[in-house]
C-alpha cells in the first residue's frame, strides 16, 4: 500500500488521531476515518460448488504490507428476534463492542465458548447494561442456553476492510485505499481453511475491483426448532 | 358422583399468577394424527384380534417459565380427542394437566438435561365402563451427543383407575376375580435417539420396556380367565367379549421420520411394533402406524 510517512503525519495532525497499540497487542493501529484521495470499491461474489449464491460469507481485505488502519467503529448490534440471532453472521473490526438487544418478549441467555471470546449474558430481557468488546480476531459462535436452536456468528476481523455477502452472494468493500491486498473469505460452513481462500488484488485506480470465490461448503444443518413426534420442544 | 373432567382446565389460570413474576411464556402444542392399530383389543388369539384406524386430535395450551438460567417450569392443560373409524365405543375425550421441571447441567446445546414430569388426565370413553383417571410420573434425561444426534430416555410410572367397577357376580363368587380390568399400573424404561439428516428431516428411534398390567379382550376362554386377575364384560368389541387384566412384559420398538415444515410445524410418520409376553405363554403383538401433523409454539 502506497501510504507515505508524510501522509500519516498529515492525518495524525489534521484529524487529531492517535497512534495506539490495540489491547490485544495485535497490531499497531491508526484510529481515524480513512479517506484517501485514491480509493476504490472491491466487489466480491461468492457461490458454492453448485453455482448457488452464498449468503453470510465474510470477505476480508488485508493490506499486503501488513499495515492495518482501524476505522473508528460505532457500537455494533446483534439482535435476538423471533428466537434467532439477527444477523446470522455479523462482521466487526477488532476492538468493536457489540450490544445484544433482546427484542423478543421472552428472556434469552446468550453465551459463547469460542477462543476468540468467551462470555455469558445470563438470563435477560431488553438491552443488557454492558456491551461485549471483542479484542481478539477470529470467529465467535453465539448460542442461547434457553433456546438451543439459536446459533449465530460474529467474525472479528483484524482489518477494517470487510463485508458480508447478501442473499445474492454479493458483497462490496467500499473505499479500499490504493495498494495491494490479500483478500480471503470465511463462511460458517466452509470446508477448507479460511487462509486457503486467499486471493490478491491491486487497487490502482478508482475503478471497482472484482473478486470471485467458489466455496466448498459443508451441509447446512442447523439445530432443529420444529417439534418431533414424541418429543417436547420446551420441556 | 361423576366429576366434570372440564373442571381440570380451571386449574390452569389459577396457577398463572405464580408464574408471572419469573416471566412466563405461553405455549401451545397441538397435533392432528391418523393412527392404524392392527390389534386394538390387545388380543392374544387370532379370533379376538381386531384392527381399526383412529383420528386423533391433541391440543395443549400452557405456559413455560425460565426460573433460572438452568431450570424451567412448564404447565399445560391437555385436551385429546380420539375418534375410531369402526369401534365407536372407544371414542375418547381426554382432558388433563401436565407439569414438568427441566434442569440443564451446564451451558450450551450439548449440556445434559434432566426433567421430572407428572400428569393427570380424565378419560371419558363412549363406553362408560372405561372412563377413569390416568396418572403418569416420569424422570428422564438427555444429551446432544453430536451436532446431529441427540439421545434421551428415562423411567415412567403409569397408573390408570376406572371410575366404576362392574364385576361379573359369578366370577367374583366362584373364583374371587373382580371386575377391575381397566385398573392398571406399569413401570416403563425408555431410550430414544433422534438423528437430524438435514434441516428438514430427522430420523427418530425409540425403545420402551414396560413391566406391568395390560388390559386385553377375548371371547370366553377358561385358560385366559385363569391367568387373569380381573375380568369385566367388554361391550366395545361385542356382547360376547370380556376384558381381562394380566401382568405382562412389553417391548416396544419405534422408528419415525419427522419432516420440519417450518420452525413450528412438522409432519411425522412413525411405525411401532410392540409385543407383550404374559403368564401361561400368552403373548400379544401390535403394529401401529401413525401419521401426525404437529404444531408447537
Amino acid at each position: 500500500m502506497k501510504i507515505s510517512v508524510t501522509a500519516i503525519i498529515w492525518y495524525a495532525l489534521s484529524c487529531s488521531t492517535a497512534i495506539k497499540r490495540n489491547a490485544s497487542g495485535y497490531a499497531l493501529l491508526l484510529v481515524l476515518p480513512w479517506s484517501p484521495t485514491l480509493a476504490a470499491d472491491l466487489r466480491a461474489s461468492v457461490v458454492d460448488g453448485f453455482a448457488t449464491p452464498v449468503a453470510d460469507a465474510v470477505v476480508i481485505a488485508v493490506p499486503e504490507n501488513g499495515a492495518v488502519i482501524e476505522a473508528k467503529q460505532d457500537m455494533a448490534t446483534v439482535d435476538q428476534i423471533d428466537q434467532q440471532f439477527v444477523p446470522y453472521v455479523k462482521a466487526i473490526a477488532v476492538g468493536t463492542s457489540v450490544s445484544f438487544p433482546n427484542k423478543d418478549d421472552i428472556r434469552h441467555h446468550v453465551y459463547s465458548f469460542s477462543k476468540a471470546k468467551r462470555f455469558e449474558l445470563p438470563l435477560y430481557s431488553g438491552v443488557p447494561a454492558d456491551p461485549v468488546t471483542f479484542e481478539i480476531p477470529g470467529v465467535v459462535t453465539l448460542g442461547c442456553n434457553i433456546h438451543d436452536w439459536m446459533v449465530g456468528y460474529i467474525y472479528v476481523s483484524e482489518s477494517p476492510w470487510f463485508a458480508v455477502t447478501d442473499a445474492e452472494g454479493a458483497a462490496v468493500i467500499k473505499g479500499l485505499p490504493e495498494g495491494k491486498y490479500r483478500v480471503r473469505t470465511w463462511h460458517p460452513l466452509l470446508k477448507v481453511s479460511e487462509e486457503s481462500t486467499e486471493q490478491s488484488v491491486d487497487i490502482e485506480t478508482t475503478l471497482p475491483a472484482e473478486l470471485h470465490w467458489v466455496l466448498s461448503l459443508k451441509p447446512d444443518i442447523r439445530p432443529r426448532r420444529a417439534p418431533i413426534g414424541g418429543m417436547k420442544v420446551y420441556h | 358422583m361423576k366429576r366434570s373432567p372440564l373442571a381440570i382446565i380451571w386449574l390452569l389460570p389459577s396457577l398463572l399468577p405464580f408464574s408471572q413474576p419469573v416471566s412466563a411464556e405461553w405455549l401451545l402444542d397441538s397435533s392432528i394424527a391418523l393412527q392404524i392399530n392392527d390389534n386394538l383389543p390387545n388380543a392374544s388369539l387370532d379370533q379376538d384380534i381386531k384392527s381399526d384406524t383412529a383420528f386423533d386430535f391433541g391440543f395443549s395450551p400452557g405456559f413455560y417459565s425460565q426460573i433460572s438460567g438452568a431450570t424451567s417450569l412448564a404447565v399445560s392443560a391437555d385436551l385429546g380427542i380420539t375418534r375410531q373409524f369402526d369401534y365407536k365405543d372407544l371414542d375418547l375425550i381426554a382432558i388433563g394437566l401436565t407439569g414438568s421441571v427441566r434442569h440443564k447441567f451446564g451451558l450450551g446445546n450439548s449440556a445434559p438435561w434432566a426433567r421430572i414430569a407428572g400428569s393427570a388426565s380424565y378419560l371419558e370413553y363412549k363406553d362408560g365402563q372405561r372412563d377413569g383417571w390416568f396418572y403418569a410420573a416420569s424422570i428422564e434425561g438427555g444429551k446432544q451427543l453430536a451436532e446431529q444426534l441427540s439421545i434421551w430416555g428415562g423411567y415412567r410410572f403409569e397408573l390408570r383407575r376406572a371410575e366404576q367397577i362392574i364385576s361379573i357376580p359369578a366370577l367374583v363368587s366362584n373364583f374371587g376375580i373382580g371386575g377391575e380390568a381397566f385398573d392398571t399400573a406399569a413401570h416403563n424404561l425408555d431410550i430414544n435417539a433422534a438423528y437430524q439428516i438435514n434441516n428438514q428431516l430427522s430420523l427418530v428411534f425409540g425403545y420402551v420396556f414396560r413391566a406391568g398390567e395390560i388390559t386385553a379382550t377375548t371371547l370366553r376362554n377358561a385358560e385366559i380367565f385363569e391367568a387373569s386377575d380381573a375380568i369385566a364384560k367388554d361391550l366395545a368389541f361385542g356382547p360376547d367379549r370380556f376384558a381381562y387384566r394380566i401382568e405382562a412384559d412389553t417391548n416396544r420398538y419405534s422408528i419415525g421420520l419427522s419432516l420440519a415444515c417450518n420452525n413450528h410445524m412438522s409432519l411425522n410418520a412413525t411405525y411401532v411394533y410392540q409385543d407383550s409376553d404374559a403368564y401361561e405363554d400368552l403373548s400379544y403383538s401390535n403394529n401401529l402406524v401413525r401419521v401426525e401433523l404437529l404444531y408447537s409454539y
